[in-house]
């Protein structure tokens, strides 16, 4: 065994009640972030779940109608008019099918979906509700709101005539899977479709409002054969949302709208328990290696006739700095194992605590292999780190003086 | 044939500390060579400059002016990392405290010089620790630790330590200071017959004159000056 590791397992094993102190101080702090980041990172992405079950990552959509002025002020002239806001017309984009597809490219995009939607009404006999329309490919649907899961009765199936329907209009509407309703736009003449499946997004509004129909009916419906109003993306990386969205705006020249800009509060929310979390982190970082510092510079100067003795016996300054060093990691790890598996047991403990109505824990808790690694790995650099100044401490003492006052 | 060179050679050592008027000068112009297998006391009163000396000698202190070689190598323009090396290669040090490492058995305590200079601790470093126990008659001790010795035993076991590696010179400061006069007497016997059986040379710093007197020298300092040098008979 390499000397210096030789002499700092040795060195804990020596100060036993010392060495189990402090790693159970390590060990708690680690559990601590551990259970705490995991209980975090489960309750956001179940938030983030719940949020974007029915949003799409990004929306791209045709800018409003603005009214353009019949002149312009020339120099020194001040032009004071009423603005009035012009109606927004359902427009198509444009070459929307070259879009889709320059889209499908972009880097961090997972799934395009071009629908037609617009307001429109559903009605079944003498009940009538205002719902949206969104229309769409039906594959493509599924991969940026994944709704095929979340079909609880009947199928998921947009053949042509076939339309799904949220749990809430059902009731609302008193239909059921097979039945037909009816369904116009705002204006117009409606066509009659099949319920073909009952989806429950775990969203009240969404539930009673969406009714999802086959592209060419959405597109028939609203007015505009060919057309789509939006295309819907999915990216790969949630959080990266505002940076594609900005960078496909830029591209194009469409309103491209990130769901994190149209949850701003929900972000803010979010932003709030990280930041939290990080701060209980960061003081469990600074308390651990305080502790383990305080421990090493004590071990410090009660083997100093040791250390003395080691460098008259021919072992270099580097060595002794090793000896130290090597402590500090060796309670980070030990410490941090030992953490890792309280704050598993912690996690698992509270998931059990409580369950959703869908069978889903209250408190999910997140804690994949790479949460462990980095906890891990953390400890052993802030023990080294913590070890640094006793390790300087041990390597400059002056082996005649250590030696003398031992 | 030429002379082998001596173990130890001081000409003109000076050691000072401080600066200005608190300036105080601890050796002065110290002169002496010390041939191969050589058993010399050095005595002297208190603040005589003996520890000082064998600090400097023993490369774990440096002089103020002078010239200082161990075998052949001067030492006066070694970095530090060599000093350190030449340490680990050619002294062994007995201090009056063992200072044995509690955490070790005998075994590994006496391993550590080996095991400092290989950057490992290896089986044949151990092997030759309990070779060492043995010539000093104490294998027996090899897995016990310092708690479980008795006084004697354990400064035989710093004594095992610093012959492990087969110094040429071992430097002892008051290697019996702290032993009742019976166990002062046996582990001095020892080193005096390592020191005849194995030829290395000791510089041992006591104020024990009957030790002195089995010495093969005895050189004493007074005020940081060599006061007198004399064989013994």
């Amino acid at each position: 065994m390499i000397t210096d590791l030789f002499l700092a397992l040795r060195f804990l094993r020596e100060g036993r009640s010392q060495t189990l102190l402090i790693a159970s101080g390590v060990m708690l702090g680690s559990a601590v972030v551990v259970f705490l980041t995991g209980l975090l990172a489960g309750l956001q992405s179940s938030l983030i779940e719940r949020t974007l079950g029915s949003q799409a990552h990004v929306v791209i959509h045709l800018p409003r109608d603005a009214a353009s002025p019949v002149r312009q002020p020339e120099d020194g002239q001040v032009i004071l008019r009423q603005a009035v806001e012009p109606e927004q017309r359902l427009r198509s984009i444009a070459s929307w099918q070259t879009l889709s597809r320059r889209l499908e490219v972009v880097p961090g995009v997972d799934a395009v979906s071009p629908i037609a939607t617009g307001p429109g009404l559903a009605l079944r006999g003498s009940a009538n509700r205002a719902v949206v329309i969104l229309a769409g490919v039906p594959d493509r649907v599924d991969r940026v709101i994944p709704l095929r899961d979340r079909v609880v009765e009947g199928r998921y199936s947009l053949g042509g005539g076939e339309a799904l329907i949220g749990v809430g209009l059902a009731e609302d509407l008193g239909v059921g899977v097979g039945d037909v309703l009816r369904v116009r736009p705002a204006q117009g003449p409606g066509e009659r479709f099949r319920v073909a499946g009952l989806f429950d997004l775990g969203n009240r509004d969404v539930n009673r409002r969406w009714v999802v129909l086959p592209l060419r009916s959405g597109q028939t419906l609203l007015s505009m054969p060919g057309g789509v109003t939006d295309i819907q993306v999915r990216l790969d990386d949630v959080f990266g949302a505002d940076a594609v969205a900005d960078r496909i705006a830029a591209s194009t020249g469409l309103v491209a709208d990130s769901w994190m800009r149209t949850n701003e509060q929900l972000m803010v929310g979010l932003r709030g328990q990280s930041d939290s979390g990080n701060l209980i982190t960061l003081f469990v970082v600074i308390a651990v290696a305080m502790g383990i510092s305080s421990v090493l510079v004590v071990s410090v100067v009660q083997k100093s006739g040791e250390i003395g003795i080691l460098r008259a016996g021919g072992a270099s300054r580097a060595l002794v700095m090793r000896v130290f060093l090597w402590q500090g990691a060796a309670l980070g790890l030990l410490g941090s194992l030992l953490g890792c598996a309280l704050g598993y047991g912690l996690g698992k403990l509270f998931e059990s605590l409580g369950a959703n109505p869908d069978g889903t824990p209250q408190f999910p808790v997140e804690q994949p292999t790479t949460l462990f690694v980095a906890t891990v790995v953390g400890s052993v650099l802030v023990g080294l780190a913590a070890a640094a100044w006793p390790a300087r401490r041990a390597a400059n003492l002056d082996p005649v003086v250590a030696i003398r006052n031992a | 044939m030429p002379e082998p060179a001596p173990t130890l050679r001081l000409e003109r050592i000076d050691k000072d500390y401080g600066d200005g008027p608190g300036r105080v000068q601890v050796l002065h112009g110290v002169d002496l060579t010390v041939p191969r297998g050589q058993l010399v006391a050095v005595m002297g009163p208190s603040g005589s400059g003996k520890s000082t000396l064998l600090n400097i000698v023993g490369l774990l202190d440096r002089p103020s002016a002078g010239k200082l070689w161990i075998g052949e190598r001067e030492t006066s323009t070694l970095s530090d990392a060599e000093r350190t090396a030449l340490r680990g290669e050619s002294l062994g040090f007995v201090f009056q405290f063992h200072h044995l490492l509690p955490a070790l058995t005998a075994a590994q305590n006496v391993a550590m010089p080996l095991a400092v200079r290989r950057g490992r601790v290896t089986q044949d470093a151990l092997d030759r620790a309990r070779a060492a126990l043995r010539r000093l008659s104490i294998e027996e001790l090899a897995d016990r630790r310092p708690s479980e010795m008795s006084g004697g035993q354990r400064q035989r076991v710093a004594v095992a330590r610093a012959l492990v590696a087969e110094p040429s010179l071992v430097l002892a400061d008051e290697p019996t200071g702290n032993l009742d006069t019976e166990t002062s007497d046996e582990v001095f016997g020892e080193m005096r017959r390592l020191n005849r059986e194995l030829s290395i040379t000791f510089v041992v710093v006591t104020h024990d004159e009957a030790l002195a007197e089995r010495c093969d020298r005895v050189v004493v300092l007074v005020d940081g000056r060599v006061r007198s040098d004399r064989q013994v008979e």
